[in-house]
């Protein structure tokens, strides 16, 4: 960065001491920044802008340590999808890294730049020495003027020059070098900064919270991913939004099971009932999401043994694309409805209070309804029973992972060859709340022991998951051909088609179906069972004082 | 990234001025390009005031004893580099010859480059030897300049029969230009009227003879930095807008 005081003419004079100087006109440029919400392009270690200026208009992608440009192409406006994007190295770089997710533009940034070159005994540049005005281009943004810095931009195979500018503008007009750092400087001035939203759980738990505080953190963190992916749920801006505002829901109708009671009464029912409603409102998009995600997979695998799939399932497609948009019209009415509205608005004052509530505690909550006869926690201290908040946080949570691992063992136990499906989409639905547990409470113990814990009940939830989902795919396949058959018609070639694919899934979930019993057994092995005990099993009582 | 060649069997008739300000008008445009000069008589690099040296000479980059990242400079110009000429590639023939799998030694150097640019324009030396047929293969297109005489068309047929009738550049595009035009003579309004449309696949786009060109070598710089309102630059402009529109 320059001080305010530090001239052009000062900078030149400063230069000259190295080789002749030539200075270029002054330039303007205006720079988007994008990346996706959850910052993907930042955490690959890059910086993606699109440019406007007298050249033209382009995209270019550069490596945040080095500041190298990695690669730029020509786009008239700044693409949102990985199909927006030019073909070529940019597409190859930035798809698997975008993969659904839309890039957002972060800031614009407006630049004027005075080029100063710096020429050899052949008067050829060896140096671009640019010194930049920054300002953020919104007029919303309080303070929108970034400041002034001196870039050198050395010249390909004439690096050592780059050095000398740097040593000159050092010694003369005491100018340091500094991070690159325009990128992180624009989104702050806009409110955000890299890295401010990860659809990982990023929760640490100070171990000496009591119940009530820690329930409040990570209750009040699933509320402000709820909050903050409502708005590009509701926009549609791509289908991560929805997915992490539901994965937030329903870890909050987890926890809220598991620590029922330190929720304050007056509200726990409400609130349930409302994160519910909220879960089911927001089920049919996301069911539409992954059909229309997953049919793409399907077409471009047909397309790659050669079939004509794509203008076979176009019919489908279209259907899809109308039943999406009406699910996301009714899913934008739900969550900006009073409904939605009200229940965030309750929700975010009760957490902004200190629980525990002093108030009556309800004895056994759907969270202890079960543990009753799978093994007694004991009510209150370090335990971790029923208590009233005020009990330290790691015994509770040892507890409820306890109660939620001998659940989803004793349901899967009872699972066999000839069990009904709604057997296996409970034992899901137990899964997912003792993963819950795990992620929230992990920081409470030991990773190293936690995250193989974890490993293991991922690939239990995959199976569950594959079978549920490939049943569900193939039901809502044979609705659709039968809305289509009744709606506006559909040709035999795309009916006959759906037809394979629906086979194709119930194929998928059979073999899920046919997979769980060694899938189960691995989990359900006594090792496992081991580290759950030597994780999670109660603290000694200290010995009383003599 | 696309390779396009500025190629003619006859020399002198402006393949050199041709890549420099193609290569420039690329770069405005917003795509990083590199100009790989490969006359070793070096003009391109001269006109970029870039000495005309390779360390190890079109041996060691043929050989891939060193890479070309190494060698590359940039130029007064913004995304726009040289790969220099080195007097050594006099004897690049040889060098690719003893290098083994000499059509493909061009490309391969070539490679290691192809995520850093767009475009890369090579500027080749004159006559058809083992290097226009390593430089035939790493091209996606010959931009061939063509002064508007009879005897150049018939090297134009020459060019054509011998990329036809090589299967290895099969998909080589021929785009052949006239360059170094003299309106006032009968013989070049003739010939030009005789091959002017599709039908002949010559580009719309004709370069005039003019001092402006000639000049390059006084500003060493490309036409349109020096005489922007030129017809020189205009005319390169036309033909850089139809080779940056084509298919090829």
């Amino acid at each position: 960065m320059l001080a305010d005081d530090v001239t052009i003419d000062q900078i030149l004079t400063a230069l000259s001491v190295i080789g002749s100087v030539q200075m270029d006109r002054p330039a303007r440029n205006e720079r988007t920044f994008l990346d996706t919400f959850d910052w993907r392009v930042h955490e690959a270690g890059w910086s993606l802008h699109h440019t406007r200026d007298r050249i033209g208009r382009r995209l270019a992608l550069h490596d945040r340590a080095s500041g190298r440009m990695r690669v730029s192409a020509v786009a008239e406006t700044a693409p949102r999808f990985t199909a927006d994007l030019p073909t070529g190295p940019l597409h190859r770089a930035l798809a698997p890294v975008l993969d659904v997710r839309t890039l957002l533009p972060l800031a614009t940034v407006r630049t004027e730049s005075t080029t100063v070159r710096i020429l050899d005994t052949e008067t050829k540049t060896v140096l671009r020495v640019v010194v930049d005005h920054d300002a953020i281009a919104d007029p919303a943004v309080p303070e929108p003027d970034l400041g002034r810095r001196a870039r050198l931009v050395a010249v390909k195979g004439y690096e050592p020059w780059a050095k000398r500018a740097g040593a000159a503008l050092a010694q003369h007009l005491g100018i340091e070098p500094g991070p690159d750092d325009l990128l992180e400087r624009a989104v702050r001035a806009t409110g955000r900064h890299p890295g401010d939203y990860s659809s990982k759980l990023r929760l640490t738990l100070d171990p000496a919270l009591s119940t009530g505080e820690a329930a409040t953190v990570i209750l009040g963190t699933f509320l402000a991913t709820i909050e903050v992916n409502r708005p590009g749920a509701r926009a549609d801006l791509d289908p991560e939004f929805l997915h992490d505002l539901r994965v937030a829901v329903r870890r909050t109708r987890a926890t809220l099971k598991a620590l029922a009671s330190v929720v304050p009464e007056a509200i726990r029912q409400d609130v349930r009932e409302g994160f519910t409603w909220l879960g089911r409102a927001t089920g049919e998009a996301r069911d539409l999401d992954v059909m229309v995600l997953d049919l793409s997979d399907a077409e471009r695998d047909a397309a790659a043994q050669g079939s004509d799939a794509a203008r076979e399932l176009a019919p489908l497609h279209a259907h899809l694309r109308l039943r999406r948009a009406a699910a996301y019209e009714a899913l934008d009415r739900d969550l900006g409805s009073p409904r939605c509205q009200g229940l965030l608005d309750l929700w975010r004052t009760a957490l902004a209070r200190p629980w525990p509530v002093p108030a009556a505690i309800e004895a056994g909550g759907e969270a202890g309804g079960e543990t009753g006869g799978e093994g007694a926690i004991q009510a209150g201290g370090e335990a971790g029973g029923e208590g009233d908040g005020t009990e330290p946080v790691t015994g509770v949570a040892r507890a409820r992972v306890l109660a939620a691992h001998r659940r989803v063992t004793r349901r899967g136990r009872a699972i066999t060859a000839t069990s009904a499906a709604e057997d296996l989409h409970d034992l899901r639905k137990r899964a997912k709340e003792l993963r819950y547990l795990l992620e929230c409470f992990a920081s409470l113990f030991s990773r190293r022991d936690v995250d193989p814990i974890v490993t293991e009940l991922k690939a239990l939830q995959d199976n569950l998951g594959r079978f549920q989902d490939h049943q569900v795919q193939a039901d809502a396949l044979r609705r659709f051909a039968d809305e289509m058959v009744h709606g506006a018609g559909a040709p035999t070639a795309t009916l006959m088609r759906m037809g394979r694919l629906a086979a194709d899934q119930d194929r998928a979930s059979e073999q899920a179906r046919a997979e769980f019993a060694e899938r189960f057994a691995a989990f359900d092995r006594p090792q496992n069972h081991r580290r759950f005990a030597r994780l999670f099993a109660p603290a000694p009582t200290p010995a009383p004082a003599r | 990234m696309r390779v396009l060649a500025t190629y003619s069997i006859k020399g002198g008739v402006g393949k050199t001025a041709t890549a420099v300000n193609l290569a420039y008008l690329a770069a405005r445009a917003g795509l990083s390009t590199l100009v790989w000069d490969l006359d070793p008589q070096g003009s391109a690099t001269w006109l970029f005031r870039i000495r005309a040296k390779v360390k190890g000479g079109g041996r060691a980059l043929v050989r891939g004893t060193r890479l070309a990242d190494g060698a590359i400079k940039g130029t007064d110009f913004e995304s726009l580099d040289v790969l220099p000429a080195d007097f050594s590639y006099r004897h690049l023939d040889l060098d690719l010859d003893e290098a083994g799998k000499p059509r493909r030694r061009l490309a391969r150097v070539l490679a290691p480059v192809a995520d850093d640019y767009d475009l890369v324009v090579l500027d080749c030396p004159p006559g058809i030897s083992l290097v226009s047929e390593s430089i035939f293969a790493a091209a996606d297109a010959l931009l061939v300049p063509l002064v508007p005489t009879t005897l150049s068309l018939r090297t134009l047929d020459q060019l054509r029969a011998f990329v036809t009738g090589n299967d290895d550049v099969g998909r080589l595009a021929v785009l052949p230009f006239f360059s170094m035009v003299d309106r006032r003579k009968r013989l070049h309004r003739d010939v030009i009227e005789s091959l002017v449309g599709p039908r002949h696949g010559m580009l719309a786009a004709a370069v005039p003879t003019s001092s402006d060109v000639e000049r390059m070598g006084v500003h060493r710089a490309p036409v349109p930095v020096f005489a922007p309102r030129s017809r020189a630059t205009a005319a390169f402009e036309a033909l850089w807008s139809e080779v940056s529109m084509h298919r090829y």
